[in-house]
């Protein structure tokens, strides 16, 4: 069992994400960066559909009751185990009775850290992720508090000592953010076209899982006609009438009726799950196509991560 | 009609001017065709999302012929088919906070509001925004009321209000700028359910009103 002892900023917990309930209004949720999220989870040897905790910005501190393997993947927020520094992207052996806290900012806005098995919560509608929206899923419903308990699946009593780890980072170390032209690219002025292909845009701090608001040039369609309500997906960049366009992420709206000029490439999403308030960002005007070759591509490259984990599981986990 | 990639693997096909009904037997044509290909799909007001497995082999023009051998046919399509689920409302009061000012504007009295509302055959023409949120069609145009210019913070869920030129039903506590007449103790919401939405695309409602407090 875990207990929080300070929640941090915001820690849910995530998991792979609830599919197939679009069409009830349900967005998929589950982890913001599915990579760092994939990468911690199978260096457990969990399935994806195991929650690990997000955690969002430094500050968060965990108490093991019991002992437990667990591995931590994507952001650096400067994890301590009893005050020694351990790295992303490794198996780690936690005693009875540490501390895990999250000291410091460094790079990232996100860490994953799953734990062996995983935590006894209930699927809610085939996710174990926190749906906010509606305060069910990932145990209680909402961020993690002060006091909170979590137990294990499975416990460990036999420690161990991984002398490799995987790199958590390059996934999302850019500020280039890839995509095509969204279904109402056209209705926007050529002005706009060119701010979005050639202006530096900065996340603001209305940044959270539903979605993110950009400072940089206002864009702005030519004529000002209502639209109907219809589909949006991770990943689409709508307009409001403001002209700051706003990214829909994990927790976004199922439908929305405001001007879409693109959609981000799903490649690119972790990159955006990891920035934080006032980072930069540069947009890249892709081809459909090119987005489901770069999805290809990226899928091939997990699968020989995934691969490799999996070797070096087998041969007893630590060497 | 257009046809747009709104994900690597899901595409929107725009149906204007579709009723509901149509759309549904448009989307069971698509589910027909793709077959395993198709893993999800779902009709909104007036298009419908696609998301395939295996989406590199999907050709527009294939999406375009369905629509049109569906728009030969459409004759033989009753629109009125459908459930009706059955809303009771306790209208006014605390719980309608908003109807003695709906009433004012409208020149109409309580009661009539409430009987004009209660006579609508509402259909759901999409779920989204939220999870279980109706879009609603078919509000009566006497009863087109502007929405609040400051959005109430918390709406407690199962309130029914009024927005312009649509009615609708808030699953779970939210804000909201709608003007709020009633309340139901129905949960559109239903997690723990096979089917978590209450209401399905294509469903009738029907708002009827209860008395009584609470509890």
């Amino acid at each position: 069992m875990i207990e929080v002892i300070r929640p941090g900023t915001f820690t849910t917990l995530q998991d792979h994400g609830r599919r197939g309930y679009h069409h009830l209004g349900v967005s998929p949720g589950g982890a913001m960066d599915q990579v760092s999220f994939e990468m911690a989870t199978l260096l457990v040897g969990n399935s994806l559909q195991t929650a690990a905790l997000e955690i969002t910005f430094a500050g968060a501190e965990l108490f093991f009751h019991e002992s437990a393997v667990i591995a931590l993947a994507g952001a650096d927020l400067g994890a301590l185990l009893e005050e020694r520094p351990v790295s992303t992207g490794k198996r780690i052996y936690v005693p009875a009775g540490a501390t895990i806290r999250f000291a410091q900012q460094r790079a990232g806005c996100r860490v994953y850290l799953a734990v062996e098995g995983g935590f006894e919560i209930p699927r809610v509608m085939g996710s174990e992720s926190t749906l906010l929206i509606a305060g069910v899923g990932g145990g209680y419903g909402r961020p993690l508090q002060k006091g909170d308990t979590l137990a294990f699946r499975q416990t460990r009593s036999t420690p161990e000592q991984a002398n490799w780890f995987i790199d958590t980072h390059s996934h999302w170390s850019s500020s280039r953010i890839r995509f095509w032209k969204g279904p109402e690219w056209a209705s926007f002025s050529d002005k706009s076209h060119h701010h979005i292909h050639s202006s530096t845009y900065h996340l603001s701090r209305e940044m959270n899982r539903m979605g993110y608001r950009l400072k940089g040039p206002h864009l702005e369609t030519t004529s000002r006609s209502e639209m109907i309500s219809e589909a949006v997906t991770v990943g689409t960049i709508q307009v409001p009438p403001g002209g700051a366009p706003i990214i829909l992420m994990a927790d976004g709206q199922t439908t929305g009726g405001y001007p879409r000029i693109g959609q981000v490439a799903q490649v690119d999403l972790p990159i955006l799950a990891q920035k934080r308030p006032g980072d930069e960002l540069y947009f890249e005007l892709i081809s459909l196509d090119e987005a489901r070759q770069l999805q290809q591509i990226q899928r091939l490259w997990r699968n020989e991560v995934r691969a490799a984990i999996n070797w070096k599981l087998r041969r007893g986990g630590t060497s | 009609m257009k046809i747009y990639w709104i994900a690597e693997d899901t595409c929107t096909v725009k149906l204007d001017s579709f009723p509901t009904a149509h759309l549904l037997k448009v989307e069971e044509g698509f589910k027909q065709l793709y077959a395993e290909n198709l893993i999800a799909s779902y009709v909104t007001i007036d298009a419908i999302t696609l998301t395939f497995s295996r989406p590199g082999h999907i050709q527009d023009s294939e999406l375009l012929t369905l629509v049109t051998q569906h728009q030969r046919n459409e004759k033989g399509i009753m629109s009125t088919s459908g459930r009706i689920i059955e809303i009771p409302v306790r209208y006014g009061g605390k719980e309608g906070p908003d109807l003695s000012w709906v009433a004012s504007y409208h020149g109409l009295s309580e009661e009539e509001i409430i009987r004009r509302h209660t006579e609508g055959n509402y259909r759901v023409t999409m779920i989204g925004f939220v999870p279980a949120f109706p879009y609603l069609d078919g509000l009566h145009p006497s009863l087109h009321t502007p929405r609040k210019e400051i959005p109430t913070l918390t709406l407690p869920a199962g309130s029914v209000g009024i927005g312009g030129s649509q009615t609708g039903i808030y699953p779970l506590a939210s804000p909201g700028g709608w003007q709020i007449i009633g309340r139901t103790d129905l949960h559109l919401f239903q997690p723990e359910q096979k089917t978590p939405s209450l209401l399905q695309a294509g469903d009738y409602v029907k708002f009827v009103q209860v008395r009584g407090i609470k509890g």
